[in-house]
Protein backbone atom coordinates (compact mmCIF):
# COMPACT_ATOMS: atom_id res chain seq x y z
CA UNK A 1 0.00 0.00 0.00
CA UNK A 2 1.93 3.13 -1.14
CA UNK A 3 -0.32 5.37 0.23
CA UNK A 4 0.19 3.87 4.36
CA UNK A 5 4.02 4.35 3.79
CA UNK A 6 4.32 7.72 5.19
CA UNK A 7 1.03 7.18 7.89
CA UNK A 8 0.57 4.80 10.69
CA UNK A 9 -1.98 2.32 9.75
CA UNK A 10 -5.25 2.23 11.70
CA UNK A 11 -7.37 -0.43 11.12
CA UNK A 12 -11.26 0.11 11.45
CA UNK A 13 -12.20 -3.10 13.01
CA UNK A 14 -15.37 -1.12 14.25
CA UNK A 15 -16.99 -0.95 11.22
CA UNK A 16 -19.76 -3.10 9.99
CA UNK A 17 -18.90 -4.85 6.43
CA UNK A 18 -21.04 -7.30 5.14
CA UNK A 19 -19.79 -10.99 6.12
CA UNK A 20 -18.36 -11.64 2.50
CA UNK A 21 -15.82 -9.08 2.65
CA UNK A 22 -14.59 -9.81 5.94
CA UNK A 23 -13.90 -13.65 5.12
CA UNK A 24 -12.64 -12.55 1.47
CA UNK A 25 -10.06 -10.05 2.31
CA UNK A 26 -7.46 -12.20 4.29
CA UNK A 27 -8.28 -14.33 1.19
CA UNK A 28 -7.30 -12.39 -1.28
CA UNK A 29 -4.49 -11.12 0.05
CA UNK A 30 -3.08 -14.82 0.45
CA UNK A 31 -4.00 -14.96 -3.58
CA UNK A 32 -2.07 -11.91 -3.93
CA UNK A 33 0.66 -13.13 -2.51
CA UNK A 34 0.65 -16.48 -3.85
CA UNK A 35 0.81 -15.01 -7.64
CA UNK A 36 3.24 -12.45 -6.40
CA UNK A 37 5.44 -15.49 -5.42
CA UNK A 38 5.03 -17.48 -8.79
CA UNK A 39 5.09 -14.51 -10.79
CA UNK A 40 9.27 -14.23 -9.20
CA UNK A 41 9.41 -18.13 -9.90
CA UNK A 42 8.53 -18.10 -13.42
CA UNK A 43 10.82 -15.30 -14.08
CA UNK A 44 13.74 -16.54 -12.52
CA UNK A 45 13.44 -19.85 -14.40
CA UNK A 46 12.65 -17.71 -17.43
CA UNK A 47 16.31 -15.69 -17.02
CA UNK A 48 18.52 -18.32 -15.04
CA UNK A 49 17.15 -21.98 -16.02
CA UNK A 50 16.86 -21.10 -20.05
CA UNK A 51 18.82 -19.29 -22.55
CA UNK A 52 16.65 -17.47 -25.10
CA UNK A 53 17.82 -18.93 -28.75
CA UNK A 54 17.06 -16.24 -31.92
CA UNK A 55 14.92 -14.06 -29.38
CA UNK A 56 12.53 -16.51 -29.66
CA UNK A 57 13.24 -20.27 -28.35
CA UNK A 58 13.86 -21.01 -25.15
CA UNK A 59 16.12 -23.78 -24.44
CA UNK A 60 16.83 -25.22 -21.31
CA UNK A 61 20.30 -24.76 -19.46
CA UNK A 62 22.25 -28.29 -19.26
CA UNK A 63 24.59 -29.01 -16.24
CA UNK A 64 26.49 -31.83 -16.33
CA UNK A 65 26.34 -34.99 -13.76
CA UNK A 66 28.58 -38.00 -13.68
CA UNK A 67 28.15 -41.23 -12.52
CA UNK A 68 29.99 -44.18 -11.07
CA UNK A 69 29.35 -47.84 -11.24
CA UNK A 70 31.25 -50.99 -10.99
CA UNK A 71 31.69 -52.85 -13.84
CA UNK A 72 32.47 -56.92 -13.43
CA UNK A 73 35.10 -58.42 -15.42
CA UNK A 74 34.45 -61.47 -16.76
CA UNK A 75 37.82 -62.32 -18.14
CA UNK A 76 38.97 -62.37 -14.57
CA UNK A 77 37.62 -64.67 -11.17
CA UNK A 78 36.11 -62.87 -8.59
CA UNK A 79 39.05 -63.56 -6.22
CA UNK A 80 41.11 -61.55 -8.57
CA UNK A 81 42.31 -57.87 -8.70
CA UNK A 82 40.16 -55.76 -10.50
CA UNK A 83 37.17 -58.43 -10.92
CA UNK A 84 34.97 -55.33 -9.94
CA UNK A 85 35.93 -52.08 -12.28
CA UNK A 86 34.72 -48.84 -11.87
CA UNK A 87 33.12 -47.42 -14.84
CA UNK A 88 32.56 -43.10 -14.63
CA UNK A 89 29.92 -41.75 -17.63
CA UNK A 90 28.60 -38.62 -17.95
CA UNK A 91 25.16 -37.19 -18.59
CA UNK A 92 23.30 -34.29 -19.10
CA UNK A 93 20.19 -32.74 -17.23
CA UNK A 94 18.51 -29.60 -17.18
CA UNK A 95 19.45 -27.46 -14.22
CA UNK A 96 16.09 -26.53 -14.03
CA UNK A 97 15.87 -30.31 -11.96
CA UNK A 98 17.94 -29.17 -9.76
CA UNK A 99 16.33 -26.22 -8.30
CA UNK A 100 13.45 -26.99 -5.76
CA UNK A 101 11.02 -24.94 -7.48
CA UNK A 102 7.54 -24.45 -6.09
CA UNK A 103 8.96 -24.51 -2.53
CA UNK A 104 6.86 -20.52 -2.49
CA UNK A 105 3.23 -21.27 -3.05
CA UNK A 106 1.10 -20.86 -0.43
CA UNK A 107 -0.88 -24.18 0.22
CA UNK A 108 -3.25 -23.06 3.73
CA UNK A 109 -4.63 -20.19 4.86
CA UNK A 110 -6.67 -20.41 8.29
CA UNK A 111 -8.61 -16.99 9.22
CA UNK A 112 -10.07 -17.02 12.80
CA UNK A 113 -11.80 -14.35 13.92
CA UNK A 114 -14.91 -13.44 16.11
CA UNK A 115 -17.64 -11.95 14.73
CA UNK A 116 -20.95 -9.92 15.83
CA UNK A 117 -23.50 -9.32 13.60
CA UNK A 118 -25.37 -6.25 13.70
CA UNK A 119 -27.59 -6.18 11.09
CA UNK A 120 -29.52 -8.33 8.52
CA UNK A 121 -30.59 -6.69 5.20
CA UNK A 122 -32.16 -8.21 2.21
CA UNK A 123 -31.98 -8.06 -1.49
CA UNK A 124 -34.42 -8.66 -3.86
CA UNK A 125 -33.99 -10.38 -7.24
CA UNK A 126 -36.22 -11.59 -10.21
CA UNK A 127 -35.42 -14.80 -12.26
CA UNK A 128 -37.77 -15.83 -14.94
CA UNK A 129 -38.11 -19.63 -15.38
CA UNK A 130 -40.16 -20.43 -18.51
CA UNK A 131 -43.24 -18.01 -18.58
CA UNK A 132 -42.68 -17.57 -14.99
CA UNK A 133 -40.90 -14.63 -12.66
CA UNK A 134 -39.85 -16.10 -9.52
CA UNK A 135 -39.03 -13.72 -6.82
CA UNK A 136 -35.96 -14.30 -4.93
CA UNK A 137 -35.11 -12.50 -1.63
CA UNK A 138 -31.20 -13.14 -0.34
CA UNK A 139 -30.86 -12.09 2.89
CA UNK A 140 -27.55 -10.02 3.68
CA UNK A 141 -25.77 -10.56 7.06
CA UNK A 142 -23.33 -7.32 8.09
CA UNK A 143 -21.45 -7.46 11.13
CA UNK A 144 -18.04 -6.50 12.60
CA UNK A 145 -15.55 -8.13 13.82
CA UNK A 146 -16.31 -8.77 17.74
CA UNK A 147 -13.43 -7.44 20.03
CA UNK A 148 -12.27 -9.53 23.33
CA UNK A 149 -11.37 -7.97 26.59
CA UNK A 150 -7.93 -6.45 26.39
CA UNK A 151 -5.98 -7.75 29.69
CA UNK A 152 -5.37 -4.56 30.85
CA UNK A 153 -7.83 -3.78 34.01
CA UNK A 154 -7.92 0.20 33.62
CA UNK A 155 -8.45 -0.24 29.95
CA UNK A 156 -11.97 -0.97 29.35
CA UNK A 157 -11.63 -0.75 25.31
CA UNK A 158 -11.82 -3.96 23.77
CA UNK A 159 -9.41 -5.17 21.32
CA UNK A 160 -10.84 -6.57 18.09
CA UNK A 161 -9.43 -10.05 16.92
CA UNK A 162 -8.50 -11.12 13.41
CA UNK A 163 -5.95 -14.03 13.25
CA UNK A 164 -4.71 -14.83 9.76
CA UNK A 165 -2.42 -17.73 9.18
CA UNK A 166 -0.11 -18.74 6.34
CA UNK A 167 1.27 -21.90 5.58
CA UNK A 168 3.65 -22.11 2.42
CA UNK A 169 4.55 -25.79 1.36
CA UNK A 170 5.51 -27.03 -1.79
CA UNK A 171 2.57 -27.84 -4.19
CA UNK A 172 2.33 -29.63 -7.80
CA UNK A 173 4.35 -28.10 -10.62
CA UNK A 174 2.38 -27.12 -13.63
CA UNK A 175 1.79 -29.45 -15.96
CA UNK A 176 4.10 -27.62 -18.94
CA UNK A 177 7.20 -27.96 -16.64
CA UNK A 178 6.27 -31.27 -15.42
CA UNK A 179 6.23 -32.40 -19.34
CA UNK A 180 9.74 -30.54 -20.06
CA UNK A 181 11.32 -32.37 -17.22
CA UNK A 182 9.46 -35.71 -18.19
CA UNK A 183 11.34 -35.13 -22.02
CA UNK A 184 14.70 -34.64 -20.66
CA UNK A 185 14.69 -36.89 -18.39
CA UNK A 186 13.41 -40.04 -20.66
CA UNK A 187 16.87 -38.37 -22.20
CA UNK A 188 18.98 -39.79 -19.89
CA UNK A 189 18.29 -43.18 -20.19
CA UNK A 190 20.55 -44.73 -22.33
CA UNK A 191 19.34 -45.98 -25.62
CA UNK A 192 20.14 -49.99 -26.39
CA UNK A 193 23.04 -49.70 -29.40
CA UNK A 194 21.42 -50.72 -32.82
CA UNK A 195 21.95 -53.95 -34.19
CA UNK A 196 23.40 -54.27 -37.30
CA UNK A 197 22.05 -56.98 -39.85
CA UNK A 198 23.74 -60.72 -40.39
CA UNK A 199 25.08 -60.78 -43.19
CA UNK A 200 23.78 -63.44 -44.55
CA UNK A 201 26.42 -66.69 -45.76
CA UNK A 202 24.90 -68.39 -48.70
CA UNK B 1 8.74 -35.42 -12.90
CA UNK B 2 11.84 -35.22 -10.87
CA UNK B 3 11.77 -31.67 -9.36
CA UNK B 4 8.85 -31.96 -6.86
CA UNK B 5 10.73 -34.26 -4.65
CA UNK B 6 13.88 -33.81 -5.39
CA UNK B 7 15.04 -37.06 -7.39
CA UNK B 8 16.22 -38.30 -10.82
CA UNK B 9 15.91 -41.45 -12.33
CA UNK B 10 18.78 -43.41 -12.15
CA UNK B 11 20.56 -43.56 -15.74
CA UNK B 12 20.87 -47.58 -15.51
CA UNK B 13 17.97 -48.67 -13.90
CA UNK B 14 15.67 -46.01 -13.82
CA UNK B 15 15.22 -46.51 -10.25
CA UNK B 16 14.50 -42.84 -9.02
CA UNK B 17 17.85 -41.51 -6.86
CA UNK B 18 16.68 -39.23 -3.84
CA UNK B 19 19.25 -36.14 -3.86
CA UNK B 20 19.59 -32.53 -2.23
CA UNK B 21 21.06 -30.03 -4.33
CA UNK B 22 23.03 -28.17 -1.30
CA UNK B 23 24.87 -31.84 -0.93
CA UNK B 24 25.55 -32.14 -4.57
CA UNK B 25 27.37 -28.93 -4.48
CA UNK B 26 29.13 -29.90 -1.40
CA UNK B 27 30.50 -33.04 -3.14
CA UNK B 28 28.31 -35.69 -1.84
CA UNK B 29 27.29 -38.42 -3.93
CA UNK B 30 23.61 -40.08 -4.02
CA UNK B 31 23.26 -44.21 -4.51
CA UNK B 32 20.63 -45.16 -6.81
CA UNK B 33 19.02 -47.71 -3.85
CA UNK B 34 18.92 -50.51 -6.81
CA UNK B 35 21.77 -50.73 -8.53
CA UNK B 36 23.97 -48.46 -6.17
CA UNK B 37 25.33 -46.37 -9.05
CA UNK B 38 26.05 -43.17 -7.48
CA UNK B 39 25.48 -40.21 -9.35
CA UNK B 40 27.43 -36.55 -8.27
CA UNK B 41 27.87 -33.27 -9.92
CA UNK B 42 30.62 -32.26 -12.00
CA UNK B 43 32.83 -30.14 -10.89
CA UNK B 44 32.70 -27.87 -13.97
CA UNK B 45 28.76 -27.68 -13.36
CA UNK B 46 29.01 -26.65 -9.60
CA UNK B 47 29.68 -22.83 -9.91
CA UNK B 48 26.34 -22.75 -12.60
CA UNK B 49 24.39 -24.36 -10.39
CA UNK B 50 26.01 -22.43 -6.97
CA UNK B 51 25.46 -18.95 -8.68
CA UNK B 52 21.96 -20.09 -9.05
CA UNK B 53 20.65 -21.52 -6.04
CA UNK B 54 21.99 -18.49 -4.42
CA UNK B 55 20.07 -16.50 -6.99
CA UNK B 56 16.90 -18.81 -5.98
CA UNK B 57 17.44 -17.85 -2.04
CA UNK B 58 17.73 -14.58 -2.88
CA UNK B 59 14.71 -14.43 -4.53
CA UNK B 60 13.31 -16.17 -1.10
CA UNK B 61 14.24 -13.53 0.58
CA UNK B 62 13.16 -10.95 -1.33
CA UNK B 63 9.52 -12.47 -1.47
CA UNK B 64 9.47 -12.93 1.99
CA UNK B 65 10.09 -9.33 2.59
Amino acid sequence: MPESQNQSFKPSFGKELNIESIISAPLVAASKANVMMVTGQTRFLLEYCFTKEDGKTYEPVMIEMSMVRGVIDDSKKPTDPGYIQKAQLTFNIPLLCLVPLNSLAIDKVTVDFDMEITSVTSKESTKKVGENNIMDKKAQLNGKISGGPSGDKNNTQSTSKLKVGINAGPLPLPVGVLAILDLYTKNIQPLPEEKKPESIEE
Amino acid sequence: MINLDQSIPCPVCQTKIPFDTKQLLMGVQFSCPNCQAAIGLSDQSKPLVQETMEKFEELKKNVAK
